[in-house]
């Protein structure tokens, strides 16, 4: 965890939280639940195509959301889009995390130009998902001495990018 | 500090865990899934071997994509390398317009033999093979 930003001494319940993943590869889905069930989500959403997670996404709520945009990429972004101008104004807003295992500059750039939180990289750890998970809930402290991060997607960008 | 989220509401809540429980827990998981994620990938794997020859170029590279990502979770680099080589070479050929199956089957013989556990050494002679190749194709060289 040398790079994370994970504290700790910080305690969290996600068991009432929801979750949506969106993926085509079912297995890598599984590989997500497993992760997110070992933090402690319970609420769990999956779909395996774009256009089933629109029609969830417009009457149901979810508080996490874990996308591959893969191979439809434009359609996963105008998701994520949609889901940000429906917010109601005010209120906290969803954290969207891209997965993928294409990292081209133009999807970075796009995605954030849709809202995503973050974007990771297709295979990641368990460590990786739990820290953009805990840094996006703003209980995160700037470890002394460190650059703090201010733009989470700039920085994965430019992680990915090197 | 981060901006606040829908999830900062779960922060600090009773019954909670901390970060190396949930770690931990997520390794656990992770592991127990570990046989099912890697028959995936044979599976993948196989079924690129028998149809890649007829198959679009985009089911090919859903396949590497999905080999690429399950094989990675757990630790199967070399198998790993070879598929993201094989997604690369795919988008490369398609752009240039200059498909070559003997060049795809190529990527599948590796990601088959990488797989069954050749010598290490083999196996990294194998992937530079395949990094020369996918940069000729990306470059519409080859």
């Amino acid at each position: 965890m040398a790079d994370l930003c994970i504290e700790t001494d910080q305690s969290f319940n996600f068991g009432e939280a929801s979750v949506l993943i969106v993926d085509e590869n079912n297995g890598f889905m599984d590989i997500a639940t497993q992760m997110l069930s070992g933090f402690g989500f319970r609420k769990f959403h999956r779909c395996n195509r774009l256009s089933e997670s629109k029609t969830f996404a417009q009457s149901h709520e979810a508080d996490l959301i874990l996308v591959d945009p893969f191979p439809r990429a434009d359609d996963g972004l105008t998701l994520i889009q949609d889901l940000r101008a429906r917010q109601a104004p005010g209120s906290a807003p969803r954290v969207v995390i891209i997965m993928t295992g294409h990292t081209p500059r133009e999807l970075i750039q796009k995605a954030r130009d849709v809202g995503a939180n973050y974007v990771v990289a297709k295979p990641f750890s368990p460590a990786t998902l739990l820290d953009r998970i805990l840094w996006s809930t703003g209980t995160t402290k700037e470890a002394p001495g460190e650059t703090p991060v201010r733009d989470p997607l700039a920085a994965a960008a430019s992680a990915l990018l090197q | 500090m981060s901006a606040a989220s829908r999830l900062t509401p779960f922060m600090g809540r009773p019954d909670g865990i901390n970060p190396a429980q949930a770690l931990a827990a997520a390794d656990a998981n992770l592991e127990a899934y570990r046989e099912t994620a890697l028959a995936l990938v044979d599976k993948a794997i196989a079924d690129l071997a028998e149809g890649a020859a007829s198959a679009p170029h985009e089911e090919i590279e859903r396949l590497a994509d999905s080999i690429a990502a399950l094989a990675g979770m757990f630790g199967e680099d070399g198998v790993t390398h070879a598929a993201k080589r094989l997604c690369e070479t795919v988008r490369g050929m398609v752009v240039s317009r200059a498909w070559e199956q003997t060049t795809i089957d190529v990527h599948i013989a590796a990601l088959r033999l990488i797989r069954t556990r050749a010598g290490t050494q083999d196996i990294a002679q194998l992937l530079a093979g395949l990094d020369r190749l996918a940069a000729r194709k990306v470059q519409g060289l080859g």
